[in-house]
């Protein structure tokens, strides 16, 4: 067993989980935070996906144990409670998701993406930086649009190319 | 996931220790490719040894005509360190090509150059540009290291500390990578020096190796269209179930020229 102690959605927690436990596994299972999805379980898929100390991984491919000590938010604790972050608020103006399976970890990967002003947005762009995902509802359309759309809340002035 | 016992090391020798005394265990690095293994159950360590407490194995340090980057460096971090941008651009760009973002954020240079996987990136770079692979015991230069598929010439208690690049602004990294893995369909290294010129190849054999009969050639007249009759051992290359031997052979070819073509901006 490993004492896991960790920052989780800025709440100090330590949880007794046995070594060979995933990271989403403790998220889900142990912590009951049932937002970050399992999608495929190998990598792929992308619905897993949380911020780690500033950066996004995919949890189902990263152990407990690996970041103890660590800070990190799920899509529970992107913003306040009861209030959206502005790439939620554009999923929901965009009709981004059709099922809504992939939709957090797009929502995380996304909001890690515009923490920091882009030089330039283009489709291109966003294409490579949503390179982890896969939606099978094929909406990606929408997600796109969306992505802009959150761009431009967070950034009013930001430069857009291919249209938003 | 099935029952094993996570271990941090504070210190290589303490690794190193851990990997001799307990029976089937393995170093734990980013864990992008072990974790999945060992879900398919492809490999059941008894136990993790996991470095990451060691952050001299993280640094990334220009000397003089080499660049040394510690085996803990994520692909992120070669992507976008300024010394490899500066100093090793094609290096920079082959990183930020390797799988996805959440990926690239742990995986690490000393973890794929280990796996060795077929259709990895790193293993054309270093055969390319000569690099040599730092042990816990030794130096093993690129070309004796990558020994086949999936193989290296790593004894089962040594641990890769750093990899040693000479410095190369005159390379060039051109892939051809799936659409929806980003491994390497094909991944052409050429490093153009002064004296010799290496080609490397990877996604195409069951390990990376040099062309060297492209090099022959190329040393004659560095043109791409001296890469159109070069022979390529057919017989080696691996069959996979979404591209043909002729297939592979041809994608070899053309982003082999396209790397002269970029190293070769006047002709």
């Amino acid at each position: 067993m490993i004492e896991t102690h960790l920052t989780l959605n800025g709440r100090k927690i330590t949880t007794l989980v046995p070594d060979s436990t995933l990271l989403v596994e403790l998220l889900r299972e142990h912590q009951h935070l049932t937002g970050t999805h399992v999608g495929c379980d190998t990598t792929q898929c992308g619905a897993c996906t949380v911020h780690v100390d500033g950066k996004i991984m995919k949890s189902c491919t990263v152990l407990a144990a690996q970041v103890v000590g660590s800070d990190i938010t799920t899509i529970e604790g992107l913003s306040p409670e009861g209030q959206l972050h502005p790439v939620q608020e554009a999923f929901r103006e965009c009709h981004a998701l059709q099922c809504g399976f992939c939709t957090p970890g797009m929502i995380m990967t996304i909001s890690h993406f515009l923490k920091d002003k882009p030089k330039v947005l283009s489709d291109e762009v966003i294409n490579r930086a949503l390179e982890g995902h896969i939606c099978r509802c094929t909406g990606y359309v929408n997600i796109i649009k969306a992505f802009k759309v959150a761009a431009l809340k967070m950034y009013p002035d930001l430069l857009i190319s291919n249209g938003a | 996931m099935y029952d094993f016992q996570f271990l941090k090391a504070q210190s290589v020798e303490q690794a190193v220790q851990m990997l001799q005394s307990i029976e089937n265990a393995k170093i734990i690095a980013g864990g992008m490719t072990l974790i999945p293994t060992m879900k398919q159950r492809l490999a059941s360590p008894s136990a993790l040894i996991d470095l990451s407490s060691i952050t001299s194995l993280t640094q990334v340090q220009h000397q003089g005509q080499f660049i040394e980057i510690g085996s803990l460096c994520s692909h992120d971090q070669v992507a976008h360190s300024s010394v490899i941008l500066q100093h090793l651009p094609a290096l920079a760009q082959l990183a930020g090509l390797i799988a996805d973002p959440q990926v690239r954020y742990k995986g690490t240079i000393g973890g794929s150059v280990v796996n060795n996987d077929p259709s990895a990136d790193y293993p054309a770079a270093l055969l390319g540009l000569n690099a040599t692979v730092q042990t816990s015991r030794r130096e093993i230069k690129a070309d004796d290291f990558f020994l086949g598929m999936f193989s290296t010439d790593l004894a089962a208690d040594e641990i890769v500390l750093s990899i040693r690049f000479p410095v190369s602004k005159s390379s060039s990294y051109q892939k051809f990578r799936h659409p929806s893995t980003g491994y390497a369909l094909c991944g052409v290294w050429i490093s153009r020096g002064e004296q010799a010129c290496r080609v490397a190849v990877g996604g195409v054999f069951p390990s990376a190796r040099r062309w060297r009969q492209a090099e022959a050639k190329l040393q004659k007249s560095f043109t791409p269209e001296v890469l159109l009759d070069a022979p390529i051992e057919l017989d080696d290359i691996l069959v996979s179930h979404d591209s043909s031997p002729h297939y592979k052979a041809q994608l070899m070819r053309v982003l082999s020229q396209r790397a002269v073509k970029e190293l070769n901006p006047h002709d």
